[in-house]
């Protein structure tokens, strides 16, 4: 039997990305995102929540609210595309006959916290 | 008598040149009328493009009000274009995480939810794309409005254009109608040159110029007393007309 990976792939400037269901909480139309002097990040109230929002692009259209070490944290500047189950390839996943890699959020969230130090991520809801 | 006619009308061989005069003052007239009567068609013809030129003006007016409810139109379109892709983003986005929970369920409570999902969001996906068509015609709807704002604006300019044109040509008739009306009076004021009284006083010096034409040649061969004897009662009463003819028109003559 085919193995099969939940969740969502995600368009960043034209690339296209997996992002797994164990990571991915819910897709979310963008709110007024705040961003923070001197770093690639801004803050959003979502659901009542403020939320460390990282923007991987310039799509203004939607945030992924992620869960990330029992941290809350909002990718921006993507736009999702496709959510369901998908076909694995070791790292990747497999859409309309094409290898999607999958989004390594938390390496994405490492490489922030080393351009920025210590940034301190929102409360799980 | 003979010697009043002297007084009155001068020599013989003054009477054609007299004759000729009040001719010409006469065609003058005629050429005063006819410049009178191509004055007042020029009028009517006038009044008729200042009638149709309102009428245009009228049409025009109406077709900006018409151009600026479309541009009303438009933006309401517009307004709810944005509404309904609003509404699809959303219904993108709810179809999109129910295939995620549908994805988390795993197969196979959650493959109806994912392809249900799936439907959704193709279903949306094409709604979004049909919107996007629709806004592509709303803008070349607006380019070709402004185009239409933009030719208005051209016959707008064009009917103010006119409308002085009119107005100028409006002050000229008035000027035309004044300088018409002096050269009347003028004509007036020369000797004999009232329309009718010129032909007439042409006429009748035509007559008088025979008459002396024929008195000169019966005057060698014709016995005096005889000839008074015929055309006393005629010149007496010839006289006594010319007598009470206004003393101011003979001293012109």
């Amino acid at each position: 039997m085919t193995a099969r990976a939940s969740g969502l792939i995600v368009d960043i400037e034209g690339t296209r990305r997996f992002v797994a269901a164990s990571l991915a909480i819910r897709a979310v139309q963008r709110p007024p995102v705040t961003p923070v002097p001197g770093a690639p990040l801004g803050i959003a109230l979502v659901d009542g929540l403020v939320v460390p929002v990282l923007e991987l692009g310039p799509d203004p259209a939607e945030l992924l609210l992620c869960q990330v070490q029992g941290q809350l944290v909002a990718l921006a500047g993507i736009r999702v595309v496709r959510s369901g189950l998908f076909r694995t390839l070791e790292d990747a996943v497999e859409l309309d006959g094409k290898r999607i890699r999958v989004l390594d959020v938390e390496a994405e969230l490492r490489s922030l916290e080393q351009r920025v130090g210590a940034v301190r991520l929102g409360e799980v809801p | 008598m003979a010697r009043w006619f002297k007084v009155r009308l001068g020599s013989s061989s003054e009477v054609p040149q007299r004759v000729r005069a009040v001719t010409a003052a006469a065609r003058q007239f005629g050429h005063h009328q006819r410049a009178r009567h191509a004055l007042a068609a020029a009028q009517e013809a006038q009044h008729q493009a200042t009638t149709a030129a309102e009428q245009h003006a009228a049409a025009l007016s109406a077709t900006v009000d018409d151009a600026q409810a479309l541009t009303t139109r438009a933006r309401d379109l517009r307004a709810s274009t944005d509404l309904v892709r609003e509404a699809l983003e959303r219904a993108k986005l709810l179809a999109l995480n129910a295939g995620l929970e549908g994805a988390r369920l795993g197969e196979p409570a959650g493959r109806i939810l994912v392809t249900l999902a799936d439907e959704v969001r193709t279903a949306t996906a094409r709604g979004l794309e049909s919107l996007g068509e629709h806004v592509q015609l709303l803008a070349q709807v607006d380019r070709e409005r402004e185009r239409l704002g933009s030719r208005l604006t051209n016959v707008s300019q064009g009917a103010g254009a006119l409308a002085g044109a009119l107005a100028q040509m409006n002050a000229e008739h008035e000027t035309a109608t004044r300088a018409l009306d002096e050269l009347e009076s003028e004509l007036r004021r020369t000797p004999g040159a009232d329309p009718d009284a010129a032909r007439t006083v042409a006429d009748a010096s035509r007559h008088a110029q025979a008459l002396l034409q024929a008195l000169g040649e019966l005057s060698p061969r014709a016995r005096r007393n005889l000839l008074l004897d015929a055309l006393q009662p005629l010149l007496r009463r010839l006289v006594r007309l010319l007598d009470t003819t206004s003393p101011g028109t003979a001293n012109r003559d």
